[in-house]
């Protein structure tokens, strides 16, 4: 039998990994937390977090981890190009954009795994169907049914119908976390999730949403108005919860102030107030930027992403949520080689994926992509599946078999540090 | 509620009463008030009490034939392209790929594509608010409601084809088939720019076929999922190499890059180019039993079971794939009309808005349904994947739910500043900052909380001097509703599609009394009128659409 461990948040998991006489084929990193996993107050020690940033636009991959000792690299891009004195080293070969500079400090401490070259076989440029091959993590690109971050809630916590149990801010909703079974909670920013009205509308809105009315509508529509119902009264139980979490919420650190340096604190404002959540979805937009504002404006991404993430890292180390919590962040493309026309890159394949995390086993995974073996539309070809990652986490990091969630199982990364 | 003569829904359709009536003896309703409720509401949008009453009184041959036939002849619009040709460009020009001319500074080239983007956007945003328009004013209900229908149907998104002139195209050609036939609207499709470029078809060249379009043609669009094989997608999109949209926004046959060989494709084998492929779906069993299904789970909110598929699916291929006779069937069916299809159909967010607009007889402020709905999850050409909405429950999140309420509250202007300022904001003084009640908010966290929400949905109308035309005091008084408990059965009643329990009732009756004591306008008929009167009747109206009985229509 194949491994496949339940993350129960009850503590119930002990006995029950015992009896399936799995110990020993346990992943590692699931077997550790395994010990903590108990519900103390309201923080729950163990139960493993995924904190998924998305980068929605096409991250230029090779504007992110630079190969700064390719001379074609800098032939290629006359204008975008980063001058080798600006990298920020990696080794002698790739370097980090120098908008990365607190990133950079997580790779040093060992806290950040890169992935290069990361894709899938036949590459789609269009962002919203290459998005459609990430998010449901299917063969053929197509969004319907679930999606994986649907599908592993299902087979996870399946029995937990608590909307948080996926947690999504921000504007943009990825589709990954679409369930046809479980409602997730999403909402843009806590100063959008709340019924507008006053006290005296508030509880009479709260009082039309109570479950058995006197006399019922009958039929199809009285079933109807059940589950509008159990929806109401859950937006009513999280939103006040939510907004006084964020409101509540004193940062180690200061974060950035702009869309995703917010909604990485509402991240971690939740986590402390105790909500019972697996994973936590935000995104970073607009990198679909195409001619001559492009490199100006990837910095400022960059430098948004890079203080958004560093800051959430900051102001959860040394506590037990670090200990808990990973953060993986990717983009549905990576860029083509040669530059455009207008002094931009064109949408590409292969781009990086990233880790982070004390859990995480820092370093390079994956390879840097070839500037010389390019496909026939002069896109760098990918030598990792997108896939493999998510099937780590999937597994390694959940414990749950990748059959129950991908289309196949795919090969794991050592990404996730051993005991 | 009026009771109308007991009448049996007539039989349109030769033949197919009696099979029904054998069917099904105890789903019939009697016509009355509630069945033209649903006719209207399903067929159109959201009556108002008047078209109710009238209906109910005409009867359901006349009502059903009125919505069938009595309709304005179609009338293609022009794209709104002639902001355009006032600054001396080529309406057709592709906005997004407007090259500069050599030797033109960066900051030129920069602004110039911004006012063609916002240009673009506002033509579609105009356009958009035109057909919602005319969904309030209803002088089109079938053609408006299968239009929008068709829109979920087969799916474009703006985000991918980025130019509105192609999605302003396709959207006329859904409106011009609409209540014609569905053979025309596949072809039409097949045809479309918007969607060529959508589906990447204009990669799709000999050699080196492009599947996307193909396999949404068979999937989405005319077969579904079970009735086709991998190998006849790849076929398909051999013959559908060359069909491209052109520069200009208009269908182009490229026979240069076309694939001419021989293809076998669902069991037929030839030389077939589009129009081939187009013929050979059409004659598929499985294309009228897939329109069928999506007709009938959209009409009524319900999966539907086989034998009603196919009964469907047959009525349609007898009618030649023409729409109308099978709305005729399905209208004057009925299962249509039974307790498992009353009222328990959760609304779209274009319908809900705009059904609140036609309950109040509201003229929305220009593009504010375009944002509202956006926010509601069924943003206009902006699917959230090519397989369009789900619709039905997926459409309510704990957060939609909560934004359609704050969605009408923008439209009956209650979020005025003293609502946040004076309500909460004294509560949080009182309080301190300690817990209220079970809310584990704290007052102070609500007052700014609630500030930046009111901010945030009054940003999403344009026009700030906007003012509801709504005198709810007008239509309170001339009912004739006297104590609380009737004012609140009175709005309910006219307002919901879903008559609430005695108890819901009960509690906006006591949220009258409590409101009347806030803005001491003590007990007894509400014959006082003033501007209390009026805010008090439209913070009942927001509250009554918020509920979840007006999600359902």
């Amino acid at each position: 039998m194949k491994t496949k461990q339940m993350i129960d948040r009850r503590g119930v998991l002990q006995s029950g990994l015992a009896l399936m006489g799995g110990a020993a084929m346990l992943p590692v990193a699931c077997a550790t937390g395994a010990g903590a996993r108990t519900r103390e107050g309201s923080s729950l020690a163990g139960a493993k977090r995924l904190v998924l940033v998305e980068l929605f636009g096409g991250n230029d991959g090779l504007e992110t981890v630079i190969p700064y000792e390719e001379d074609i690299y800098h032939n290629n891009r006359p204008t975008t190009r980063i001058p080798k004195k600006e990298v920020l080293p990696i080794d002698d070969y790739r370097g980090f954009h120098p908008a990365m500079p607190n990133l950079r400090r997580a790779w040093d401490e060992g806290r950040m795994a890169i992935v290069e070259g990361c894709g899938y076989p036949v590459p789609v440029l269009s962002h919203f169907k290459s998005f459609e091959i990430w998010h449901p993590c299917r063969e053929i690109g197509r969004a319907s049914g679930d999606g994986w971050v649907g599908r592993l809630r299902a087979e996870a916590w399946g029995d937990d119908d608590r909307t948080e149990t996926v947690v999504h801010i921000g504007s943009h909703l990825p589709y990954s976390l679409h369930s046809s079974d479980h409602a997730m909670l999403a909402f843009e920013a806590p100063e959008s999730y709340l019924f507008i009205g006053n006290e005296r509308d508030e509880s009479a809105y709260a009082e039309a949403g109570k479950p058995g009315m006197d006399r019922e509508t009958s039929g199809g529509a009285g079933r109807v108005l059940e589950r509008l119902r159990r929806k109401l009264r859950d937006a009513q139980e999280t939103s006040p919860r939510v907004i006084e979490a964020a409101r509540r919420y004193e940062p180690r650190v200061e974060y950035p102030r702009d869309e995703l340096g917010r909604s990485m604190r509402v991240v971690a404002a939740m986590i402390e107030a105790g909500f019972d959540t697996s994973v936590f979805s935000v995104a970073l937009g607009n990198f679909d930027t195409h001619g001559p504002a492009q490199k100006v404006k990837h910095r400022e991404l960059l430098a948004s992403w890079d203080g958004a993430v560093s800051a959430f890292l900051a102001d959860i180390a040394g506590t037990q949520t670090e200990e808990d919590t990973i953060v993986l962040a990717y983009s549905e493309f990576g860029r083509r080689l040669a530059e455009n026309a207008s002094n931009g890159t064109d949408h590409g394949a292969a781009g990086p994926m990233f880790l982070f995390g004390k859990p995480v086993e820092g370093g390079l995974y994956g390879a840097h992509p070839s500037l010389t073996d390019l496909d026939s539309d002069g896109n760098l070809k990918h030598n990792t599946d997108f896939r493999s990652v998510i099937g780590t986490v999937v597994q390694d990091w959940f414990g749950v078999e990748q059959a129950a969630v991908l289309p196949r199982e795919f090969p794991t990364l050592p990404l996730l540090r051993k005991a | 509620m009026m009771t109308a003569p007991s009448l049996r829904l007539p039989s349109l359709v030769a033949g197919v009463s009696l099979a029904l009536a054998v069917a099904a003896p105890a789903q019939e309703q009697s016509w009355g008030r509630r069945s033209a409720e649903h006719l209207l509401a399903r067929a159109g949008f959201a009556p108002t009490t008047v078209e109710i009453e009238t209906a109910a009184s005409e009867g359901p041959s006349a009502v059903v034939d009125r919505l069938l036939k009595e309709r304005r002849a179609w009338k293609k619009v022009p794209p709104l392209l002639v902001k355009y040709s006032e600054f001396g460009l080529d309406p057709r020009q592709r906005p997004l790929d407007e090259k500069l001319p050599e030797g033109k500074a960066l900051e030129e080239l920069i602004a110039r594509r911004r006012f063609l983007r916002d240009q673009d956007r506002s033509q579609f945003l105009d356009y958009f608010d035109r057909w919602v328009r005319s969904m309030i004013r209803g002088d089109a209900p079938l053609r408006d409601r299968m239009t929008l229908f068709w829109h979920g149907f087969f799916t474009t998104s703006f985000q991918v084809v980025r130019r509105k002139y192609e999605m302003i195209n396709q959207h006329e050609m859904l409106r011009e088939h609409a209540l014609g036939s569905f053979a025309d609207l596949l072809r039409g499709i097949a045809h479309d720019p918007a969607m060529l470029i959508y589906l990447d078809n204009n990669t799709n060249v000999e050699g080196h076929p492009n599947e996307n379009f193909a396999r949404e043609l068979m999937e989405l669009y005319s077969l579904g999922e079970g009735n086709y094989t991998e190998v006849d997608v790849r076929e398909a999109a051999r013959a559908l190499t060359g069909a491209w949209a052109g520069a200009f926004g208009e269908y182009e046959f490229h026979p240069e890059v076309h694939d001419s060989g021989e293809k076998t494709i669902l069991g037929k084998t030839g030389n077939f180019g589009p129009e081939e492929l187009l013929d050979i779906l059409l004659e598929q069993p499985a294309c009228a039993r897939w329109v069928a299904t999506k007709l009938l789970r959209y009409f009524e909110g319900v999966e539907p079971s086989a034998e009603r598929v196919e009964e469907y699916a047959s009525a349609l291929r007898e009618a030649d794939y023409e729409i109308m006779p099978v709305l005729e069937k399905l209208f004057s069916d009925p299962l249509f009309y039974s307790e498992e299809t009353l009222g328990a159909r959760i609304q779209g967010p274009i319908e809900f808005m705009v059904g609140i607009c036609r309950k109040l007889d509201l003229d929305p402020p220009d593009y504010y349904l375009f944002r509202a709905t956006a926010e509601l999850g069924q943003c206009f050409y902006d699917p959230p994947t090519v397989k369009g909405w789900d619709g039905g429950s997926a459409w309510i999140t704990n957060s939609s739910l909560m934004m359609r309420g704050n969605c009408v509250g923008v439209l009956l202007d209650v979020f005025r500043s003293e609502y946040v300022t004076a309500e909460v904001r004294s509560a949080s003084a009182d309080a301190g900052d300690g817990m209220v009640g079970t809310a584990v908010m704290s007052p102070q966290t609500k007052a700014e909380a609630m500030a930046q929400a009111v901010a945030r949905m009054v940003s999403l109308k344009d026009d700030r001097g906007w003012e509801p035309n709504l005198n709810l005091t007008r239509l309170v008084v001339r009912s004739g509703a006297r104590s609380d408990e009737e004012i609140a059965a009175f709005l309910a009643e006219d307002w919901l599609a879903v008559e609430p329990s005695e108890r819901v009732v009960s509690i906006m009756g006591e949220f009258i009394a409590r409101e009347r004591a806030a803005y001491g306008l003590g007990a007894g008929p509400l014959l006082m009128s003033g501007p209390n009167v009026e805010l008090l009747l439209r913070r009942l109206a927001h509250l009554l659409f918020s509920l979840p009985e007006a999600q359902l229509g």
